[in-house]
C-alpha cells in the first residue's frame, strides 16, 4: 500500500511501464530491421558446376548431386569424366563412371555425322562454328553387381543426367 | 540541511516528508537496477538484430543480365556491364530477338531504332550439316549454334548503326560490340537421343 503510494507520488505507474515496454519493443524492431538490411545482400547461389575453360563449357549439375559425384579432368580442362562417388569409394574396380564430356571434333557436325564417325555410342550435345560437343556413356556395368545400393544410386544419377544444363562461352567470338 | 533549516523543521515532520525520505531510499537502490535493465534491453536488441540477419541472409540468385528465348529453351547471359545499356526487341513467336544499344535505339530523329548489335533466331528445327552451313554462310557476320533439334542463327548488322555525327554513339556502340564475345549461351533440355 505504501509502495503504491510512493510510486504514485513519484509518477511511476502502469502508463510508465507501458511506455518503457513500447520503447523496448521499438528498439527490438529497429534492431531486427537493421540486421535484416545488413544481411539481405545478394550472395551467389552455390551451384554444382564443372568448368571446362579449355573448350569454353560449364556443366550445371542438378542440385541433388551435391556430394555424390567425383570429377576427373585433363590438365587443359578440355574434357571431364564424372563418377558416382559411392561406387568409386567402395569398389573403384567397378568404375562408377557416369559420363564423359568433351569437344569431340573441331568442326560443326550433325548428330548423324557424329554417329557415323564416332567409334563409341555418344550423345550429341551441340555444335558451334568451332566444334561439336558430345557426351559419352560407359558401355558396361559400372557398379558392383552384388551391391543393390550402388546400382540404385547409379541408376538414379544416370536418369538425372538429362537435367544437366550447359553454359557455352565464345559462340559469338569473331 | 543547515542548523536554521533543521530548526525550522523541528515539530513540522509530517507524512509527506516521511514518504519522500522512503522514496529517496528506494531510488538509491536503483543504480544496479538501471544497469540490469539496460543490459536486458541491449541483449534483446542484439537478439533481434541476429534474428533479422538470419531471417534475411538466405542465398538468392545474383541478378544476371539475361535474355531468355522461352520458345526455344535458350538463355543468353550478357556481360554485367550491359545493365541498363541494351534494348531487346523480341520476335512475336519468341523464337528470336534483336539486341540494340539502348541509347541509340531510343533516340529521336533519323537514327531512331538504329543501334542493332546482333540478332539471335531459331531458324531450323534440325541441326545443319557442314555443307548446309557453308552454303548458308554468305558473310562473315554470321554465326550459328546447333542442338539436336534446332539451329540458331546469330547475325550482325552489315551497315553503320549509329549517327556518324555523334562520336559518343560510335564509342558506346563499338565498346558493346567488342563485348559481344563475352555473351554466354545457357542451353536447357538438350534431348537425350
Amino acid at each position: 500500500m505504501e509502495k503504491r503510494k510512493v510510486y504514485r507520488q513519484a509518477g511511476i505507474g502502469g502508463f510508465r511501464w507501458f511506455l518503457a515496454a513500447a520503447a523496448v519493443l521499438a528498439l527490438m524492431a529497429a534492431s531486427f530491421t537493421v540486421g535484416a538490411l545488413a544481411f539481405s545482400r545478394e550472395v551467389p547461389v552455390e551451384q554444382e558446376t564443372i568448368e571446362l575453360p579449355g573448350i569454353g563449357l560449364t556443366l550445371i549439375l542438378p542440385d541433388s548431386w551435391k556430394g555424390r559425384y567425383e570429377v576427373e579432368k585433363d590438365e587443359g580442362e578440355s574434357w571431364c569424366r564424372v563418377y558416382v562417388r559411392s561406387v568409386l569409394e567402395k569398389n573403384p574396380e567397378w568404375g562408377g563412371a557416369l559420363f564423359y564430356v568433351d569437344r569431340s571434333y573441331d568442326r560443326p557436325m550433325t548428330p548423324e555425322e557424329l554417329d557415323e564417325i564416332s567409334p563409341i555410342a555418344c550423345r550429341y550435345l551441340f555444335s558451334t562454328a568451332g566444334g561439336t560437343y558430345s557426351m559419352n556413356y560407359a558401355s558396361d556395368v559400372q557398379w558392383n553387381l552384388e551391391d543393390p545400393e550402388q546400382e540404385r544410386e547409379y541408376r538414379q544419377m544416370q536418369e538425372e543426367i538429362s537435367q544437366i544444363r550447359f553454359l557455352v562461352d565464345g559462340i559469338l567470338s569473331d | 540541511m543547515n542548523e536554521r533549516q533543521f530548526a525550522d523543521r523541528i515539530g513540522n515532520i509530517d507524512d509527506r516528508l516521511v514518504e519522500e525520505a522512503r522514496y529517496r531510499r528506494y531510488r538509491r537502490g536503483g543504480g544496479l537496477r538501471r544497469f540490469l535493465t539496460a543490459a536486458v534491453v541491449a541483449a534483446l536488441m542484439a537478439a533481434s538484430f541476429t534474428v533479422g540477419a538470419l531471417a534475411f541472409s538466405r542465398e538468392v540468385p545474383v541478378e544476371q543480365e539475361t535474355i531468355e528465348l522461352p520458345g526455344v529453351g535458350l538463355k543468353l547471359v550478357l556481360p554485367d556491364s550491359w545493365k541498363g545499356r541494351y534494348r531487346v526487341v523480341m520476335d512475336e513467336d519468341t523464337l528470336g530477338c534483336d539486341v540494340y544499344v539502348k541509347s541509340i535505339y531510343e533516340q529521336e530523329g533519323e537514327w531512331a531504332e538504329a543501334g542493332l548489335l546482333f540478332g539471335v533466331y531459331k531458324e531450323y528445327d534440325y541441326p545443319l550439316s557442314q555443307k548446309e552451313i557453308d552454303e548458308l554462310t554468305p558473310a562473315s557476320n554470321w554465326h550459328f549454334f546447333s542442338t539436336p533439334d534446332a539451329t540458331y542463327v546469330i547475325s550482325y548488322a552489315g551497315d553503320v548503326q549509329w549517327d556518324p555525327s555523334d562520336p559518343e554513339q560510335e564509342q558506346v556502340f563499338r565498346q558493346m560490340r567488342a563485348e559481344i564475345d563475352q555473351i554466354r549461351f545457357l542451353v536447357d533440355g538438350i534431348p537425350v537421343h
